[in-house]
Order: structure tokens, then C-alpha cells, then sequence
């Protein structure tokens, strides 16, 4: 990371260390054209920020809930790296940090906090490949990581009295996506299916209260999700819409069982599944083959069931999401 | 040569900051240019000190022919593959020592080489042109390499690694896997053997021929599973066997499918990943590997049986072979060797089969096989020597005792069967290859050693390496060694020189009497003595030259006979027997001939001047001159007739002769290559082939053609050299997976990648590693190698989250039921490391280590906002470290006959910090807040041979059995938080983070770090012996070559301070713990007398047993595997979750309050690593 932080600062891109490689994949300039995997000996580093201010949820029966003097700031700042290990796999690394804050002018609270957030790990491997038109047909594996702190500072949650936010659920995802991608002139459509497995795992966050307030155990609810991404490429300027659809199983809690089947003393929280629909659009610039600038806006158009929890993740709230990133590519 | 694995090898290392890859010292008294050329940077040292001085060096010219010549293959190489860099090549000229060097990371864009080829490249490959032959090599992998790799080049290879603890079945279990490029090494080094070929630069020279020729005429190819595995461990030559097998295969697919096949493969492999990459061959070809194989086996086969058939219709010529040593097997004729095989010899003797390395195996069968060099008898023909491998074997008999000159044959009274018990070796690593000379009239030899030599062979350092390098450097020189005849008695055995000493079954060679350096002889080689006894000729080396020198043997009036400074190479002086004339093989400019100059250095002049490979030019006592050609395709020695001018062929044998020499009577004796090693023969006079083929040789030259070869100089001109700017490599990295159990019930996975890059002559190397998962860890290390000693710095910091079960008893009572209950909790805690230090290597097996650190540990809990640091704190370390082996790291299945040791002293400061104590912390009834303390502590691995004194120690000697000692010992001049205590337990080897110690036996009877005190005192004891050695088979997807086994067990126990049991004398704080009212009264406990309150024992002891196994991964990784299973003899008690059942049971004990309430029973514990070493 250090390294690639020099990207930016070097004169030409074949100075040392940053030399121009034979091995390197083509990469066309426009985002239109190009696949769903980095290529080839491509590395690319992103730096990213999501902001998303929400004053409401969503109710079980998909009702928009509005927050009674209640205002919620949820910011992610992101690093990312890709990388382009063989010519049709990529391995990707993405780590957020949160800024996040509640605000309550009832309670008269003002609780924010800071910290690494859930990191992903995950391996793209192409299984077709056509360029120009371009047709990208690609599986992604991927490893969700509960890195960041699960405490919220108290033993008993509640937003009067906690006074930082967990960045993590405590437990890991492990989920896998068919991607698909295919070009028509200036336009593409892209679009993917997939499955979030969410394992259980000992989360700070969940606390027995019928003893000693020690720590349970958290098994977030499963997900489908499916999303789609119509695109036009206007010169080096790509537009694109995006619509996200998810839908959540039920949640468990309780404490770790003995043995090897630890979730068996989970019990399922009643109502904990639901759905979500977002949708949106947004813009990415092609700066240069090595740089591209991207902004982008999420709105979410409709929800049941999400209530709210201070983990994005898995129980986001009703605000509208803007997003820009650079990616610096060599 | 060409290295893949380096990188992930360097990253995966403890210690980074002593990663220099290629120089053994650093030399602070370089300074580097660099040459820029379109395609390549050339890069070459230049000495800061003045021209004259012993240690002056430069690689200029060495460096500018290298660009030409860069620039030159470059357009033909990238045409084979139709793959032209966009990347420079960085072309590294060593010139800082004496031997071959050659090896390439193509990812990094980098290859190494020497300016000098050292001693023997001439002989393994013949056409000495060796810049051309070793850039176009190396060149020939960057290419091919990059051209097929699966894998991009910023990531060789995606490491995975498993460790597993599970505590109450007391396992722990790892394994990683390396998923890379997987190309066969016959491939990667016949290929860049092939191509040079192909691109014109090189070709099928008579040695490469050699090579396969024997070893299909003895059977010694090596087979389909040999040959596509990366070698190891292999017989003698196997290494040039397998790259000349691979050059041979590729000539041979191009008769048969077409010049493109073997860049085919390179094609196809870069297409994606594949399991095993030799099914390339099925797609490209249509022809199954292995098939492939048996037909190309059949081609080479049919092929040098015809030559040999041919060369018998011409008349083979009869010779024998001088063996310098007594066979194991009763030998009656040559064919007797045979026998070894025979079911009675292995009934006699017992010696065969898989106690046997393979090598071994061969040895006893085929005698002598090894490195017999230039033989040759003394002027008053008394003496016999040859070269073999670094020493002259030398005996004080005449021709007629030598079987193969006498025509009596081993066993005759007399004959061969005394040499190996009244033969004298000296001599010196830097001689290997090289040549010898006896010196007429005194009872002497003159031969190549190096500048250290004297130093090396004292005792001491035998033992302990205790030279310490003055300046890295350590040339070759001449060394004048007497031959001491003086006879020693040892029971039955009579020693002519200086006998060995044994010590513990190893021997310590001794110099004889009167040796010395010769003056004035840096990187002087191939030493000829003048007639009269009182001069030498020899090769002085300088930047990619050499030049003849002549001096008195006692180092005065040095002249230099030539003044070469282009790349001329010469090979074997030799003095006229008048004394007037030296006979000198020189090459240049692709010309090899035999040259005659005065011996006052005038009147240099051709005595042939043609197409042949001509050298070892020798004189007989009546002034004709041997030498030997390879005019036939086959290497045979001539003699040139100074009456008439005539040339004869003499030997006529399928291996070749060379390195000629006459014997007394005027018989022949020479170096013959075998399968099996270069062997001493002898051949009679009456048995000479004696064939004119003077009309072969152009021994009367065309003067213009002579002179303009002479005046030939290359243009280098465009080549000029600005400062070197320290250019970084390419940014690489390895991804890395790592997937371990923290608790019982969370398995967990870590990603993340360990990044690294160093300027390209390795004086700046920094790397970085960050893993993030539900624990994260991040560290960044620098370190600068350029000079004495090296320096370093790091920090190293991350987090980890430690979920864990706690037993609540409400009565402290566990014998009450109904009270008691599990629950889980999950902390978080911080560390980070901040380090600094300096290296000072002394020489190769001793360095001393500087080290500060500063540190920081903290937790957070369920309630926390922040964390609370728990301790603060720093240590300054000094380390003497000793190792025979030349790495700490060295980790061989079965090591022998050497040690580690280091002792280190610490200086410690801690304060406790940690709010909710208090800032302070109770340990054996003593409350600590911030203290400083001392600390020694040694670890001393002694590796012994058994002994060979007789009967079955000698069996087990020889069969490599192996005693390990290993010892701990430490002592801390305090009480001391129980972080700063001396902890023991059984470790796994892949033990992240950990640095487990190897060897790891110490109690691995017990769980990891249960053991702990203030004073340490722990021996263990193993026995070592092969179950299976070179089994070099395939199975699976290993190749398995060594199966080791390995009993041990260790005593001892760690000792600590003792909290007071009186009542009257502690108090209990608000948690309940025991404090002394004066810390006077804590008892510190004596080893070996007290108990140790800790675990409850006076002594611990343990017992086990471990299997090792060194294999190949997929043809390609190195992936050595274990299984120790070991028993502890002790019920212990101890910190916290002793019994690893992760649930922590903290009730109120007897023995002190910070301990737990658990035990672990005697009982076994089992570790299983697949991949990881041991």
C-alpha cells in the first residue's frame, strides 16, 4: 500500500520499481469495454468515499419509518486493491474505515465513533471472455471479515447510552455471485446474482442478561441479492444506472452451544428477515488508462423489515447514498 | 539458474532485514555504475580503493561486453517466443569473488552473473566464451519464463497456509500450500539451453554431448519422474545431466515436430493455471509426456550406441581406471565392481538397499566416481595425486603399484589396496577444479587455495568458525603445502602425512608443517612449477580476464608474461622440460588452441590454429607435447611431436580423456568422464591408438589470419557508465491466505500480502506484510545491507480478538454441583512493536546482533470505548549468534556435524499501566508496577554424528544416525511479569508470529507456553536416524526423496519466585489475590532443588517421536512434512486454560492465586505440519 501510494507522485510509468510489464493484459480506456476482471497483471488501488445520512427505516410491512429527532451519519472510507493474478482470475482486497454518528435531539445525544470496518477478501475467475463487443462472464468468491470492534462501550445497547458503534457483526460472510457483462456499441448491460452466507460467530455486541452480561452469539440472516447496471459510454465519460435487490433470512441469537455444533442453542429472531430494494446511477470519468474517476448515488426506493441497527451492512437505513472514489491503476 | 521460489521464501522468513541474496558479507568498499543501454541497465562494482591494492577490483570491461552483448541476443531471444520486453533488464556483474555465479528472478527483471566462471565450466559444457554463454542462458529465462507464465509477475505464487489447535485432543495441526508457476525444471533449464541454441549463441558442444552419451552408454539418464521434478538431493551430476537431458529433448522434438515445440508449451501454459504442466506436452505434440519421454530415450539411446559401435570399429582403446582409494567390494578384475549388487556381497557385508543415499550407492559401485582431476606423478616419479573435488589426494607410490599402468590388479600385494592408508589430501575449497602442480626436486605441491586458508584449518575454527572476516573478501591464492612423510602409527594403520583428527566421528583435515600462502598470488590459479623447482606459472585474474603470470615460489619477482584486458581466457600452463618453453591453452575471440610462448614471456605464438576445441596442454619428459582436441566429437587426448611436427591421437574411449599427463614409463594418465563422476585412468603406452591426424589440425597457420585474431579488439566505446541511483525491482508480492482457530469454535481466515522491494545489488531491501481478518497485523521493515554492519528497522503492530470460556463456580467449590456455570466472553487486544538494530556478520557462521525495542500491549473489552494499555515497555538485546550452517533458518531433514548457538543478554524495562489493576499487576505474590530487569539466556543445538568407534556406532555413522543436544537456559535477575518470563511448550513450526524454535522439541510432552518462570533449564536429547534416504519416488502428487525419523525427549523444568504460604505474611487485594506484605518474602525458587510452584514440579519430562519427510509439491515446491507425537510425563497446572479445553477456570488454587485451578494430565499431544517443515 505504501508503494502504491507512490503511484501518484511518480514522473513517468516506467520508473523503478513501476515499470510498464510485456505481461500485462490489454485494457481498453473506456469502461464500456471492459470486463468484469482486472486483467493480467493489473494492479489497482482505490480510494473511495460512501457518505449516506438517514432519518428513518423501514417498518415490517414496508413502510417508510421516520426517526422522531433522530439522524444518523454513516460515512466509508475505503481502500482497495485489485489484482490481476492470472488472465482470468483476480484477487481483490477491499477494507473500509467508518466515520459514523448519531444524533439525537430528543435524548439530547451526539455519539459518533471511528474505526476499521468489515474487510473483504474475495477471487474472480472469468469464465468467458470476448472482447470488443466485450462479453464478461465471471464468478466472485468472496470472504467477509469481522475485523472491526464489536463493542459498543456498554454492556446494555441503546443509542441514550452507548457511546461508540460496533464496525463489525463479529462473525464472517462467505458469499458467491455470477456476474455478467455484455456490450452493445456505446451501451452495456451488466448484471449479477448471489448468495451471502453469514456464519455465526461470539459478537461483543450480543450480551446475555441472565447472568453475568457475558458475550452470545450472532448469526446475521442469510442473503440473495441481484443487482443490475445498464451503461453508455459518452467519450471517456460512462453513465450508468444501478437498481439492488436483497432479500434477508432470519437472524439467530443465543448463546455458543458444546461441541462441534455450536449454533445449536441459536434461536431464530421472529422478523428479522426482509428486503430491499435501492436504486440508482452515477458516473465514472476515464481519466487516463491509469486513472478513473467515479461519484455515483443510491436511493432506496423500497424495504420491509430493517429497523434500526448501527451495522450498514446487514440492516441498512432509509437515506440516500453518494458515492466517489478514484482508482489509480498501473 | 534460475530462481522462482526466492521471493516467497525471503517473505515468509522470520528475519527479513539479513535477506541479501547473493553476497555472504556486504563489501562497504564498492562503489556501483550502471551502463544503460535501450533494453538493459547493466549494473558493475568498482573498488573505492586504489589500483594496487590487494583487494582492488573492477568489472568495467566485464560490464560494457555484457551490454553489447545484451543488446545483441535481445531482438534474437524475444523472436523465438514473439515476445518482446517492454521492460529494461537489470543485469547485476558480481566480480567481488572467484566462482560462477549465474542466476536470474526473471519477475524482478534481474539477472546476476559473474565476471569470473571459476574453475570447471570449461570441462562441464566445453567453449569457453562464458559472458555470451551465461547471458544468453540467463536471458533465454527471463523470456521463456515470462512468456509462459500463468501467473502475473508482481505475484509468483499465492500462499495458503492452515494451523489448527485443538486442545483437549492435544493436536495441532498446519499445513500450507504454495499455488504458483509450476513449470518443470528440464523445461526451464534445457530451454534456456535450447534456445541459446536456437537464437544462435550456442550450441551442442562435444561436453554436452558427453554428458548424455554416458549416461545412456551407463544407464544413468534420469528417469521420467527425476527429470521433470526440481532437483534435489540427487547423484553426482545429476544437475548437468537434467539440463543437458532437457537441451537434448528440446533438439529432439525439433527433428521430430518442428523448431517452434518447445516455445509451444510456453504458450499453452500461459493460458491458465494447470495442475500438472507436462500435459503441455500431450497438447502441443499429441503425444503423452511420458511416452514422449521412452522416445526420445529411444533416440538418444539408438544414437550413442551406434557412436560407440563406431568408435569400437576404429579401435577403442584398453585402459583402466586408477583407483586412489580401497574398493568395499573384494575386487579381482574391473568387472568385479559388479559384485556390490551380487545377493552374496549384501549377505556379507549387510550394506546396500535404502540405508543408502543413492549416491552412495553408486560410489560403492562404481569406485572412485567423483571429482578425479588432473593427475599426474612427480618428476622422480615416487608420487601419485590427483585432484578430487577441493583436495589433491596424493600417495608416495610409483607406477608400478597402480593396477592400471602395471597390469597387476587390486589385491596383488602391493597394488592400489595401500593408497588410501599412506595417501596424504590437503587442500582448499577455492582449488576445486582447478590445477596442481608437485614441486621438482623438493617434497611439495603447488595448488590453489584461498587468502583464509591458514585460519580456516586451525582447529578452532574447524570447530567453532571462529575467523572473523577482515573485509568479506576471500580470493584464491597459491599455496605452496609440503608433503609430510613423516609416518604415524595408529594401531594397525600407517599415516603418511598429517592424519585427520576425529572428534565425535567428525574429521578436522590438518595443513601439513610448512604450508604457506605464495605471496603476491591473489586470484592466482592453475599453478605450474618450473623444472629447476624455483618458479611458477600461473593465471591471474582480472575483470572477465586472465593473464600469465610467472613467479618465484616464494612470492618475489611476480612478471606478468601477458596483458590482457578483453576477456582472454587461458587454461593449463605448463614449463618445457628444459624449462625454456610454456605450453598454454588460451581462448579467444571462439578460437581454442595450444600456444607456445618463452618462458620470458616473448614470442607468443600458435602451434595450431583452428576449429577445434583445444587445452590441457602437458609436456613429456622428451619434449613432445600431450593435449587434448575434440576433433573426433570426442575429447581425446593427442601428442604433438616437437621433431616432426606430427600429431597422434592416443586415447580412443567413448567417455573422452583429457587432463593428460605421462607416467614414468610413458603411459597415459587422464581425467575420464563417467556417469558417474570424472574418474582417474590409466592407460599403458603399448596401448596408445597412435593415429596420425596431424592433416586435421592447422598447425601452420595463416600468419594474417593470427595476427588479425590477435588484434581484434571489440568495440565497447558506446558502453560508458554513470552513477548507480540504487533503481528499485519491480513491486512484487505474494497474497497470502491464512485460515487458523483462534478458539475451538471460530475458524477463522486472514488475507492479506506480504509486499517487498530492494534495489537490484540488494543494499535498500524493504518489505511490508499487512493480513487483515477478525484479527489484523501489519508490518514494515527496512533494512540497509550495503555495509558493516547491516542496520534495520521495523515497526510491527496489530489486533486480535480472543473470544474464551470462563467457568463461574459461585462457591469456588467444583465439587459442587448445581453452582457452575460456562460462559463466553471476547476481548480485543492491541500490540505494537517498534525495532531497531544493527547485524555485524563476522564471517559466515558468527554475527552479533544488536536490538532495541519498544513496546506496547493493551485490551479492550465488551464495556470499553478505548483500550486500556496494559503494559508499556522496551528491551535492549545484544545476541552472539553461531552457526555451522551458515543460517539460523537451516532446517534439514537430518543436520549433522555442526551447531546453533545464541546467547543473548537483555536489558528490560515494563510498567504496568493498566487502569483497572491500578496500574499495576500481582505475579507470585509481588505486586509490579514499572521495574527493569536483566536477562541472560543461552540455546545451544549441538548436531552429532555418532561417533565412529566401531562395531554398530560405526554402522550407525554411516548411516548418518545423528545425536542432538539441544539446550535452553536463562535467568532473569528479578520477579517479572509473567510477558517477560521465560515460557515453554510444545510448538507447531508454522506458528505464525511465534517464531517457534527450532528445533521445537523442547517439552512439546506439553501445551504451548504452560510452562513458566524466571530461571530456565531444559535439555533434550534426540536421536536422528533415515529410514529411507534418496527414495526419489513419485508418489501422488509428491515426489517423496528423504524419510527421516528422530526419538527425542527433554528434561528440565522453569523455575520462579515463590509467593509466601503464611497467613501472617500476605494480604488479599479487591480480586482476591495473594500480595506479599514484603516482596522480600517471595522465595525464589532453585533449580533443581525446589519445586516449581508454577506446574507443580520438581523436574518435567517428556518423550517422544517424529517422522519427517522432504518431498516436491507438483514437481516444484519444496514441501517437507512431519508427524511428533510426544508424551508428557507430568501433570502440570498453570496459567489460565491449561487444559485447552478454552474454557479458563480461575477459582482460587493452592498453589498461587494467578494460576488456575486446571491441570493437564500426563498424557500425548500430537503435531502434524504438511508443507511446513518441522
Amino acid at each position: 500500500m505504501w508503494l502504491l501510494s507512490l503511484l501518484a507522485t511518480l514522473p513517468t510509468a516506467d520508473a523503478a520499481g513501476f515499470q510498464i510489464k510485456t505481461m500485462r493484459a490489454p485494457l481498453s480506456a473506456v469502461e464500456v469495454e471492459r470486463p468484469l476482471v482486472i486483467g493480467k497483471g493489473w494492479l489497482e488501488l482505490g480510494l473511495g468515499y460512501d457518505h449516506k445520512e438517514a432519518d428513518g427505516a423501514w417498518t415490517a410491512d414496508g413502510q417508510a419509518l421516520q426517526w422522531s429527532g433522530a439522524r444518523w451519519l454513516y460515512t466509508t472510507e475505503r481502500l482497495s486493491v485489485r489484482y490481476g493474478i492470472s488472465r482470468s482470475g483476480e484477487l481483490y482486497w477491499d477494507v473500509p474505515f467508518h466515520y459514523v454518528r448519531l444524533t439525537n435531539d430528543d435524548l439530547g445525544t451526539d455519539t459518533s465513533s471511528f474505526g476499521i470496518g468489515e474487510p473483504r477478501f474475495g477471487w474472480k475467475l472469468e469464465l468467458f471472455n470476448r472482447a470488443i463487443p466485450t462479453t464478461s462472464l465471471i464468478v466472485d468468491l468472496q470472504y467477509k471479515m469481522p475485523t472491526g470492534t464489536e463493542a459498543a462501550g456498554t454492556y446494555v445497547g441503546g443509542p441514550n447510552t452507548v457511546v461508540g458503534f460496533p464496525m463489525s457483526t463479529g462473525q464472517a460472510d462467505l458469499a458467491g455471485f455470477v456476474r455478467g457483462k455484455q456490450q452493445f456499441g456505446p451501451f452495456a448491460l451488466a448484471g449479477s446474482v448471489g448468495y451471502v452466507h453469514r456464519f455465526s460467530g461470539v459478537s461483543q455486541f450480543v450480551v446475555e442478561v441472565s447472568e453475568y452480561q457475558f458475550s452470545g452469539r450472532f448469526k446475521p440472516g442469510s442473503e440473495i441479492r441481484a443487482e443490475l447496471s445498464p451503461m453508455l459510454q459518452l467519450g471517456p465519460v460512462a453513465l450508468h444506472g444501478d437498481a439492488v435487490f436483497r432479500q434477508w433470512f432470519s437472524a439467530s441469537l443465543g448463546t455458543t452451544a458444546g461441541g462441534f455444533f455450536v449454533d445449536e442453542n441459536l434461536d431464530v429472531v421472529e422478523g428479522s428477515d426482509g428486503w430491499s430494494f435501492d436504486a440508482g446511477g452515477g458516473v465514472v470519468v476515464n481519466a487516463t488508462r491509469g486513472v478513473d474517476i467515479l461519484a455515483s448515488a443510491m436511493v432506496p426506493i423500497r424495504g420491509e423489515d430493517l429497523y434500526f441497527f448501527p451495522l450498514e451492512g446487514i440492516s441498512p437505513t432509509r437515506g440516500v447514498t453518494f458515492s466517489t472514489s478514484v482508482e489509480l491503476r498501473y | 539458474m534460475w530462481r522462482s521460489l526466492l521471493l516467497t521464501a525471503v517473505l515468509l522468513a522470520p528475519a527479513p532485514a539479513l535477506a541479501k541474496n547473493v553476497f555472504e558479507q556486504n563489501h562497504p568498499d564498492l562503489v556501483w555504475h550502471s551502463i544503460e543501454t535501450e533494453h538493459f541497465v547493466v549494473h558493475y562494482p568498482e573498488s573505492r580503493r586504489k589500483e594496487g591494492n590487494e583487494h582492488y577490483l573492477t568489472a568495467k570491461w566485464t560490464a560494457q561486453r555484457s551490454a553489447k552483448i545484451a543488446e545483441e541476443m535481445f531482438p534474437r531471444m524475444c523472436a523465438e517466443f514473439n515476445y518482446y520486453l517492454k521492460e529494461r533488464v537489470h543485469i547485476v556483474i558480481l566480480n567481488q569473488g572467484d566462482d560462477l555465479e549465474g542466476f536470474t528472478v526473471p519477475q524482478w527483471d534481474w539477472i546476476e552473473v559473474s565476471a569470473n566462471p571459476g574453475s570447471d565450466f570449461y570441462r562441464m559444457r566445453s567453449r569457453m566464451d562464458w559472458l555470451p554463454d551465461v547471458l544468453v542462458h540467463e536471458f533465454a529465462h527471463v523470456v521463456s519464463l515470462k512468456a509462459q507464465g500463468t501467473f502475473a509477475e508482481g505475484s509468483q505464487a499465492v500462499s495458503i497456509g492452515v494451523l489448527y489447535n485443538e486442545g483437549v485432543g492435544n493436536t495441532m495441526s498446519g499445513g500450507e500450500l504454495l499455488i504458483g508457476n509450476n513449470e518443470p525444471w528440464y523445461w526451464t533449464e534445457g530451454g534456456a539451453e535450447y534456445w541459446s541454441d536456437q537464437s544462435g549463441y550456442n550450441w551442442w558442444t562435444p561436453a554436452r554431448d558427453r554428458t548424455i552419451r554416458m549416461s545412456v552408454i551407463e544407464d544413468r539418464l534420469l528417469s521420467w519422474d527425476e527429470w521433470k521434478t526440481v532437483q534435489q538431493n540427487h547423484g553426482w551430476m545429476d544437475g548437468e545431466r537434467g539440463y543437458q537431458q532437457g537441451y537434448s529433448f528440446g533438439l529432439y522434438l525439433r527433428e521430430r515436430f518442428g523448431n517452434e515445440t518447445y516455445n509451444n508449451f510456453a504458450l499453452e501454459n500461459q493460458k491458465g493455471f494447470i495442475y500438472d504442466w507436462n500435459d503441455h506436452l500431450e497438447t502441443v505434440t499429441g503425444v503423452p509426456g511420458p511416452q514422449l519421454y521412452d522416445e526420445w530415450r529411444a533416440w538418444v539411446t539408438e544414437k550413442y550406441t551406434s557412436r560407440y559401435a563406431a568408435l569400437k570399429a576404429e579401435g577403442e582403446t584398453a585402459h583402466r581406471e586408477l583407483a586412489l582409494e580401497e574398493y568395499d567390494w573384494e575386487y579381482t578384475d574391473p568387472d568385479g565392481r559388479d559384485a556390490f549388487y551380487d545377493p552374496r556381497y549384501v549377505r556379507k557385508t549387510g550394506v546396500t538397499g535404502p540405508l543408502l543415499a543413492r549416491r552412495e550407492r553408486e560410489r560403492k559401485k562404481e569406485g572412485t566416481g567423483r571429482y578425479g582431476m588432473n593427475p599426474k606423478f612427480s618428476d622422480d616419479g615416487k608420487w601419485f595425486g590427483a585432484s578430487n573435488g577441493w583436495a589433491v589426494e596424493l600417495s608416495p607410490i610409483g607406477e608400478a603399484s597402480l593396477s592400471a599402468l602395471s597390469g597387476r590388479v587390486h589385491g596383488d600385494a602391493g597394488v592400489d589396496a595401500k593408497l588410501a592408508k599412506q595417501s596424504v589430501a590437503a587442500g582448499s575449497p577455492a582449488g576445486f577444479g582447478h590445477d596442481w602442480d608437485f614441486v621438482p626436486g623438493q617434497s611439495a605441491i603447488v595448488m590453489v587455495g584461498n587468502e583464509h586458508l591458514l585460519q580456516d584449518a586451525a582447529l578452532g575454527n574447524q570447530l567453532f568458525g571462529a575467523r572473523a572476516e577482515t573485509d568479506g573478501y576471500d580470493w584464491k591464492q597459491l599455496v605452496y603445502l609440503p608433503l609430510d612423510a613423516k609416518e604415524q602409527k595408529e594401531g594397525n594403520l600407517t599415516w603418511t602425512g598429517q592424519k585427520p583428527l576425529k572428534i565425535l566421528g567428525t574429521e578436522y583435515t590438518r595443513l601439513p608443517e610448512g604450508a604457506y600462502l605464495i605471496p603476491n598470488t591473489e586470484r592466482g590459479v592453475d599453478p605450474s612449477v618450473s623444472p629447476d623447482g624455483r618458479r611458477i606459472a600461473y593465471f591471474e585474474y582480472t575483470d572477465g580476464t586472465l593473464n600469465l603470470v610467472t613467479i618465484n615460489i616464494d612470492g618475489s619477482e611476480k612478471k606478468a608474461l601477458t596483458d590482457f584486458e578483453d576477456g582472454t581466457w587461458f587454461q593449463r600452463v605448463d614449463w618445457s622440460p628444459d624449462g625454456k618453453t610454456l605450453a598454454v591453452a588460451v581462448f579467444r575471440q571462439f578460437q581454442q588452441d595450444i600456444y607456445l610462448m618463452d618462458a620470458d614471456g616473448g614470442n607468443l605464438r600458435a602451434l595450431m590454429f583452428d576449429r577445434w576445441e583445444d587445452g590441457d596442454p602437458e609436456w613429456t619428459r622428451d619434449g613432445d607435447l600431450l593435449f587434448n582436441s575434440d576433433r573426433s566429437g570426442i575429447m581425446q587426448v593427442h601428442r604433438w611431436d616437437h621433431e616432426t611436427g606430427k600429431i597422434h591421437q592416443l586415447t580412443n574411449t567413448i567417455g573422452g580423456a583429457e587432463a593428460p599427463a605421462e607416467s614414468p614409463s610413458g603411459g597415459l594418465v587422464y581425467l575420464a568422464y563417467h556417469a558417474n563422476g570424472y574418474k582417474v585412468e590409466g592407460m599403458s603406452k603399448a596401448d596408445f591408438l597412435m593415429k596420425d591426424v596431424t592433416a586435421e589440425f592447422v598447425t601452420e597457420p595463416d600468419a594474417a589470419a593470427v595476427t588479425a585474431a590477435w588484434g581484434f579488439r571489440e568495440d565497447l566505446s558506446a558502453y560508458q557508465p554513470v552513477p548507480y541511483k540504487a533503481p528499485l525491482m519491480s513491486l512484487s508480492g505474494v497474497p497470502l491466505i491464512r485460515i487458523t482457530n483462534d478458539a475451538r469454535d471460530d475458524l477463522s481466515l486472514q488475507a492479506g500480502g506480504a509486499m517487498f522491494v530492494q534495489d537490484f545489488v540488494e543494499n535498500h531491501f524493504l518489505y511490508s506484510e499487512a493480513l487483515v481478518g477478525e484479527d489484523w497485523s501489519a508490518r514494515l521493515q527496512y533494512a540497509y545491507q550495503g555495509w558493516y554492519p547491516n542496520f534495520f528497522l521495523g515497526v510491527i503492530g496489530g489486533e486480535a480478538k480472543f473470544p474464551f470460556g470462563y467457568l463461574l463456580d459461585d462457591d469456588d467449590d467444583l465439587t459442587t454441583a448445581g453452582d457452575q456455570g460456562v460462559f463466553q466472553g471476547k476481548n480485543q487486544q492491541f500490540y505494537l512493536y517498534g525495532l531497531g538494530g544493527a547485524d555485524y556478520p563476522w564471517n559466515r557462521f558468527h554475527h552479533t546482533s544488536l536490538l532495541g525495542v519498544a513496546r506496547a500491549f493493551g485490551f479492550r473489552g465488551t464495556a470499553d470505548v478505548d483500550y486500556e494499555p496494559y503494559v508499556v515497555g522496551g528491551e535492549l538485546s545484544l545476541t552472539h549468534s553461531i552457526s555451522s550452517f551458515g543460517t539460523t533458518y537451516a532446517t534439514g531433514a537430518n543436520l549433522r556435524g555442526g551447531r546453533f548457538i545464541d546467547l543473548t543478554y537483555t536489558y528490560g524495562y515494563s510498567d504496568i499501566v493498566y487502569e483497572p489493576y491500578g496500574g499495576r499487576t500481582v505475579d507470585d505474590g509481588e505486586l509490579l508496577d514499572d521495574y527493569t530487569f536483566n536477562k541472560g539466556e543461552l540455546r545451544w543445538v549441538e548436531q552429532i554424528p555418532v561417533p565412529d568407534w566401531g562395531g554398530i556406532l560405526t554402522e550407525a555413522n554411516k548411516y548418518r544416525h545423528t545425536i542432538q543436544i539441544d539446550i535452553a537456559g536463562g535467568f532473569i535477575d528479578r520477579n517479572v511479569d509473567r510477558n517477560d518470563e521465560f515460557r515453554g511448550g510444545g510448538q507447531h513450526p508454522f506458528y505464525w508470529g511465534s517464531n517457534a524454535l527450532r528445533p521445537n522439541t523442547l517439552f512439546a510432552g506439553y501445551p504451548a507456553y504452560s510452562i513458566s518462570g524466571e530461571t530456565m533449564a531444559m535439555v533434550n536429547l534426540a536421536y536422528r536416524f533415515p529410514i529411507r534416504r534418496e527414495l526419489n519416488a513419485k508418489i501422488g502428487p509428491l515426489y517423496v526423496y528423504d524419510i527421516t525419523a528422530q526419538i527425542m525427549g527433554t528434561a528440565g523444568n522453569i523455575w520462579s519466585y515463590a509467593p509466601p504460604d503464611d497467613p501472617s505474611q500476605y494480604y488479599r487485594n479487591e480480586f482476591g489475590e495473594r500480595v506479599a506484605n514484603d516482596p522480600g518474602d517471595l522465595k525464589r525458587e532453585i533449580p533443581f532443588v525446589d519445586v516449581a510452584h508454577k506446574n507443580g514440579n520438581y523436574l518435567l519430562y517428556d518423550a517422544g517421536a517424529e517422522i519427517r519427510v522432504t518431498s516436491t509439491l507438483m514437481d516444484n515446491y519444496g514441501w517437507n512434512s512431519f508427524f511428533r507425537v510426544s508424551y508428557g510425563f507430568n501433570r502440570i497446572q498453570g496459567y489460565g486454560d491449561v487444559n485447552g479445553d478454552d474454557v479458563s477456570d480461575t477459582t482460587e488454587s493452592a498453589a498461587g492465586d494467578e494460576l488456575s485451578n486446571e491441570v493437564e494430565e500426563p498424557g500425548f499431544r500430537f503435531y502434524l505440519g504438511l508443507g511446513t517443515g518441522w
